[in-house]
């Protein structure tokens, strides 16, 4: 017996190829199986859900189940956890969004797929940090730094700073012209510096100091960039950055240009350094 | 029929146990026959109960809850 047989034998009125027929598992000893049952095993509701309840089928049916279910699973079938299918259906539905759309489109062509699953993640949690949802864009960070390490952090800080829209989608259409045989290449090398190094971007966290800026900034002058963009977000951080600026402009050897861009709790500051690059990113 | 079949928290340990598997005093999802043996996760990593999402196929992969998982499921679900 296949799994769709065996299904139309527990489940009433069962239309195996109806595609809006959901099938779905519980195991809810309290469940009142009086109500709309079948040989006391399936309780249907909503229409097109019909339920199995473990806790209340039959020996027999529970055995023919757990030989059945194995080849069902081979054969295509997914087994998934109700917060998971409703996950899977709320980050396809954000990728219909137009800015995540744009953001999906410019990068698949460009990056490996595995950062582009990380970028994927990534626009999922910063549209639930648009959404104020701060829990959830927490646990998401959370998850994507836990799997994927600095690379996962540095994308998702990128992606909520808006990265690819700011600077990634410019410097391609830059390159396009200026190097129209080898764009693809040289953005890539950049991207790849870019995700792994940060080497022109600071993102300030609650954990990090003032000193804790300083050093970074100092850190990312050996990339030779002449520009270092300093993002914050929450009052605390926000003070943090403007002492170290003030700090970096009082005892910093180069002369100090700095742009202060505040919005909604969240800044964006840029330090040009007015010494000359000592190292070309290109090279 | 969809091809998903949707299962909710209080079915997690016996749906595992239809697939031979349980879950250890850690909390691991493990073979009902030897216990040593943890099942793991499509990353390679031992999966625990708290992020045992789903099984699918490929020699019966087990799927976590995490975001980057449900990324990489995402394309394979209608």
């Amino acid at each position: 017996m296949a799994f769709l047989e065996w299904l139309g034998k527990v489940i009433k009125d069962f239309k195996p190829f109806d595609g809006a027929v959901q099938i779905h598992i519980t195991n809810n000893s309290t469940t009142n199986t009086t109500t709309n049952t079948y040989d006391g095993n399936i309780v249907s509701y909503k229409n097109s859900i019909k339920e199995i309840n473990l806790a209340v089928l039959s020996d027999e049916l529970k055995k023919e189940l757990t030989s059945l279910l194995p080849s069902a699973i081979d054969d295509g079938m997914i087994l998934l956890e109700d917060n998971t299918q409703k996950l899977i259906l709320e980050l396809k539905q954000g990728e219909q969004q137009q800015d995540i759309r744009i953001v999906l489109d410019f990068l698949k062509p460009k990056i490996s797929q595995e950062d582009l699953n990380i970028w994927r993640a990534a626009l999922f949690m910063r549209d639930c940090y648009r959404k104020n949802d701060k829990t959830k864009t927490q646990r998401l960070k959370y998850q994507i730094m836990q799997k994927y390490g600095d690379k996962g952090r540095n994308i998702t800080n990128l992606c909520t700073a808006e990265y690819v829209e700011k600077f990634l989608m410019p410097l391609h259409a830059d390159l396009a012209v200026s190097h129209p045989d080898d764009a693809g290449r040289i953005f890539l090398k950049f991207y790849d510096l870019l995700v792994d190094k940060l080497p022109f971007s600071v993102f300030v966290c609650s954990k990090m100091s003032k000193i804790d800026i300083i050093v970074e900034i100092e850190h990312k002058k050996r990339y030779g960039v002449k520009v270092i963009y300093i993002h914050g977000i929450g009052a605390a951080n926000i003070d943090k950055i403007r002492d170290a600026i003030r700090d970096l402009e009082h005892n910093s050897e180069c002369e100090i240009e700095k742009k202060w861009e505040e919005e909604n709790k969240t800044v964006v500051a840029s330090i040009r350094f007015k010494i000359p690059a000592t190292k070309n990113l290109q090279n | 029929m969809n091809k998903v079949i949707t299962f909710d928290k209080s079915a997690k340990v016996a749906i595992l146990e239809l697939f031979g598997k349980t879950v250890d005093a850690q909390g691991y999802i493990v073979n009902k026959g030897n216990s040593a043996e943890k099942v793991l996760a499509a990353d390679g990593e031992p999966l625990e109960i708290a992020q045992f999402a789903g099984i699918k196929k490929g020699s019966l992969v087990f799927v976590k809850s995490d975001i980057n998982s449900v990324v990489s499921l995402a394309d394979e679900i209608q």
